[in-house]
């Protein structure tokens, strides 16, 4: 029997950042919940990296990385919705690129908001908060909680839209989420990016997590 | 029936101040909480520099010990959730009377040890101590205030 052809999806930053972030995303939560609130710091940071190692990989990654390649405008996501047995793209489809935005939009508010958060008790406040008063640290505070339910409720969506293509579509999402790749009668090429990409992308990521949370760096 | 009438109406003003006494406390001892907590981040913000500046550390030690001296007074009986009153404090300060009063103590011991340490002008000590007198906050709202978390 021959081996059925796959189709490059993902590269493997994009999967190692798709599932660290939902561990530390979980981990966040729980930290917070259970006042671990000097891990709950390690986690932001972590997921400071993240975001902004994604947010670079969005601009120098691979194809199906990249926000210009799967950032489409009202008429593409108009087609998309209207025709069924539209050939599924590969990567992002029109609309769930916009999702993606939604939510690195939103972690990227979570996380900004954690860094001048001033707790009540004072002592876990975040890492930039000495650069804010102290009713500017208890709103940046308030903004964490607003955001984070935002963020859940973002959450629960982008859960619901994968499970919906498991189910209405018969289309597993998540498979190539873990393995980079998907079954596919006549697989199209797509770009990757090299070393130097991934070198500089987590040069600059890790640069900018270590700086904000180092002591009084700013 | 006119003297009757002025009699109530005396009455009614006579009786208003302490009708809207446990209004005025709740929103006196949030204010006050505030200022320990503006004054507890100021010491934090210096203490994480690497060059405090002592001077902050001691003003803001002695507002904080000042404020320990009145929190004992700003929970009076009647004074804990009801409607039409925005109120953090939990039920269980009068409930649990005793633990409160241990918490309320905690935090008096955690402040004066710590104007204490913030006279003596040693760095390391007052970050241990400013742990502790956290950490004496913490106890106290992890069982008597309506969390908001973080
Ligand atoms: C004995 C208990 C107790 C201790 C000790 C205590 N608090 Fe509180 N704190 C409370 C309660 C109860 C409230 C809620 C008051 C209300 O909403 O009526 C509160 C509220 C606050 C608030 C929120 C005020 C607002 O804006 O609503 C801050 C800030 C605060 N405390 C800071 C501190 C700091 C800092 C310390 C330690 C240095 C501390 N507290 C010690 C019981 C305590
Ligand atoms: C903390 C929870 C989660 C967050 C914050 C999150 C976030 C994201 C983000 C930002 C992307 C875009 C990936 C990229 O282009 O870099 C994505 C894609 C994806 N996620 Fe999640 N995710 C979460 C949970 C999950 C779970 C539990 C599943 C499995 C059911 C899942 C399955 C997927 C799949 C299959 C994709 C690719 C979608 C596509 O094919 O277009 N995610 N997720």
């Amino acid at each position: 029997m021959a081996r059925t052809p796959r189709q490059f999806v993902w590269d493997l930053p994009v999967r190692l950042f798709h599932w660290a972030l939902v561990l530390l995303i979980g981990f966040s939560w729980w930290s917070a919940e259970n006042y671990h609130m000097d891990w709950h710091r390690l986690s932001g940071q972590a997921v400071l990296f993240l975001i902004a190692f994604r947010l670079i990989w969005g601009v120098v990654g691979s194809d199906t990385a990249r926000f210009a390649h799967f950032l489409k405008g009202p008429r593409a996501i108009r087609v998309y919705l209207a025709d069924r047995n539209a050939p599924a793209p590969v990567g992002h489809n029109p609309l769930g690129g916009w999702s993606v935005v939604a939510m690195l939009a939103v972690l990227v508010m979570q996380v900004v908001s954690g860094l001048f958060a001033v707790d009540t008790d004072g002592i876990e406040s975040g890492p930039l908060s000495h650069l804010v008063d102290f009713d500017q640290g208890r709103l940046a505070s308030a903004i964490h909680g607003v955001v984070f339910a935002g963020l859940q409720a973002l959450i629960a969506l982008h859960v619901l839209a994968v499970l919906f293509y498991l189910a209405v579509r018969r289309r597993n999402l998540v498979g190539p989420m873990v393995t980079g790749s998907a079954a596919a009668p006549a697989p199209i090429s797509v770009r990757r990016a090299g070393p130097l990409a991934l070198v500089v992308a987590l040069l600059l990521s890790t640069a900018l997590a270590w700086w904000l949370f180092a002591q009084s760096a700013l | 029936m006119r003297t009757l009438l002025i009699a109530a109406g005396l009455a009614a003003l006579l009786t208003s101040p302490l009708i809207a006494a446990p209004g005025d406390i709740v929103a006196t001892r949030i204010a006050g909480f505030r200022e320990v907590g503006a004054a507890f981040k100021n010491i934090n913000d210096e203490l994480k520099s690497g060059r405090p500046q002592l001077y902050v550390v001691q003003i803001s030690a002695r507002q904080i010990r000042d404020y320990a001296r009145q929190h004992m007074g700003w929970f009076p009986a009647g004074s804990g959730p009801r409607p039409g009153v925005k109120t953090a404090a939990k039920p269980e300060i009068w409930t649990q009377a005793p633990a409160f009063k241990k918490a309320q103590d905690g935090f008096t011991t955690q402040a004066n040890a710590f104007a204490g340490v913030a006279g003596s002008g040693d760095v390391a000590k007052m970050r241990v101590a400013a742990k502790a007198l956290g950490g004496s906050c913490a106890t106290c709202h992890r069982s008597f205030r309506v969390e908001d978390k973080r």
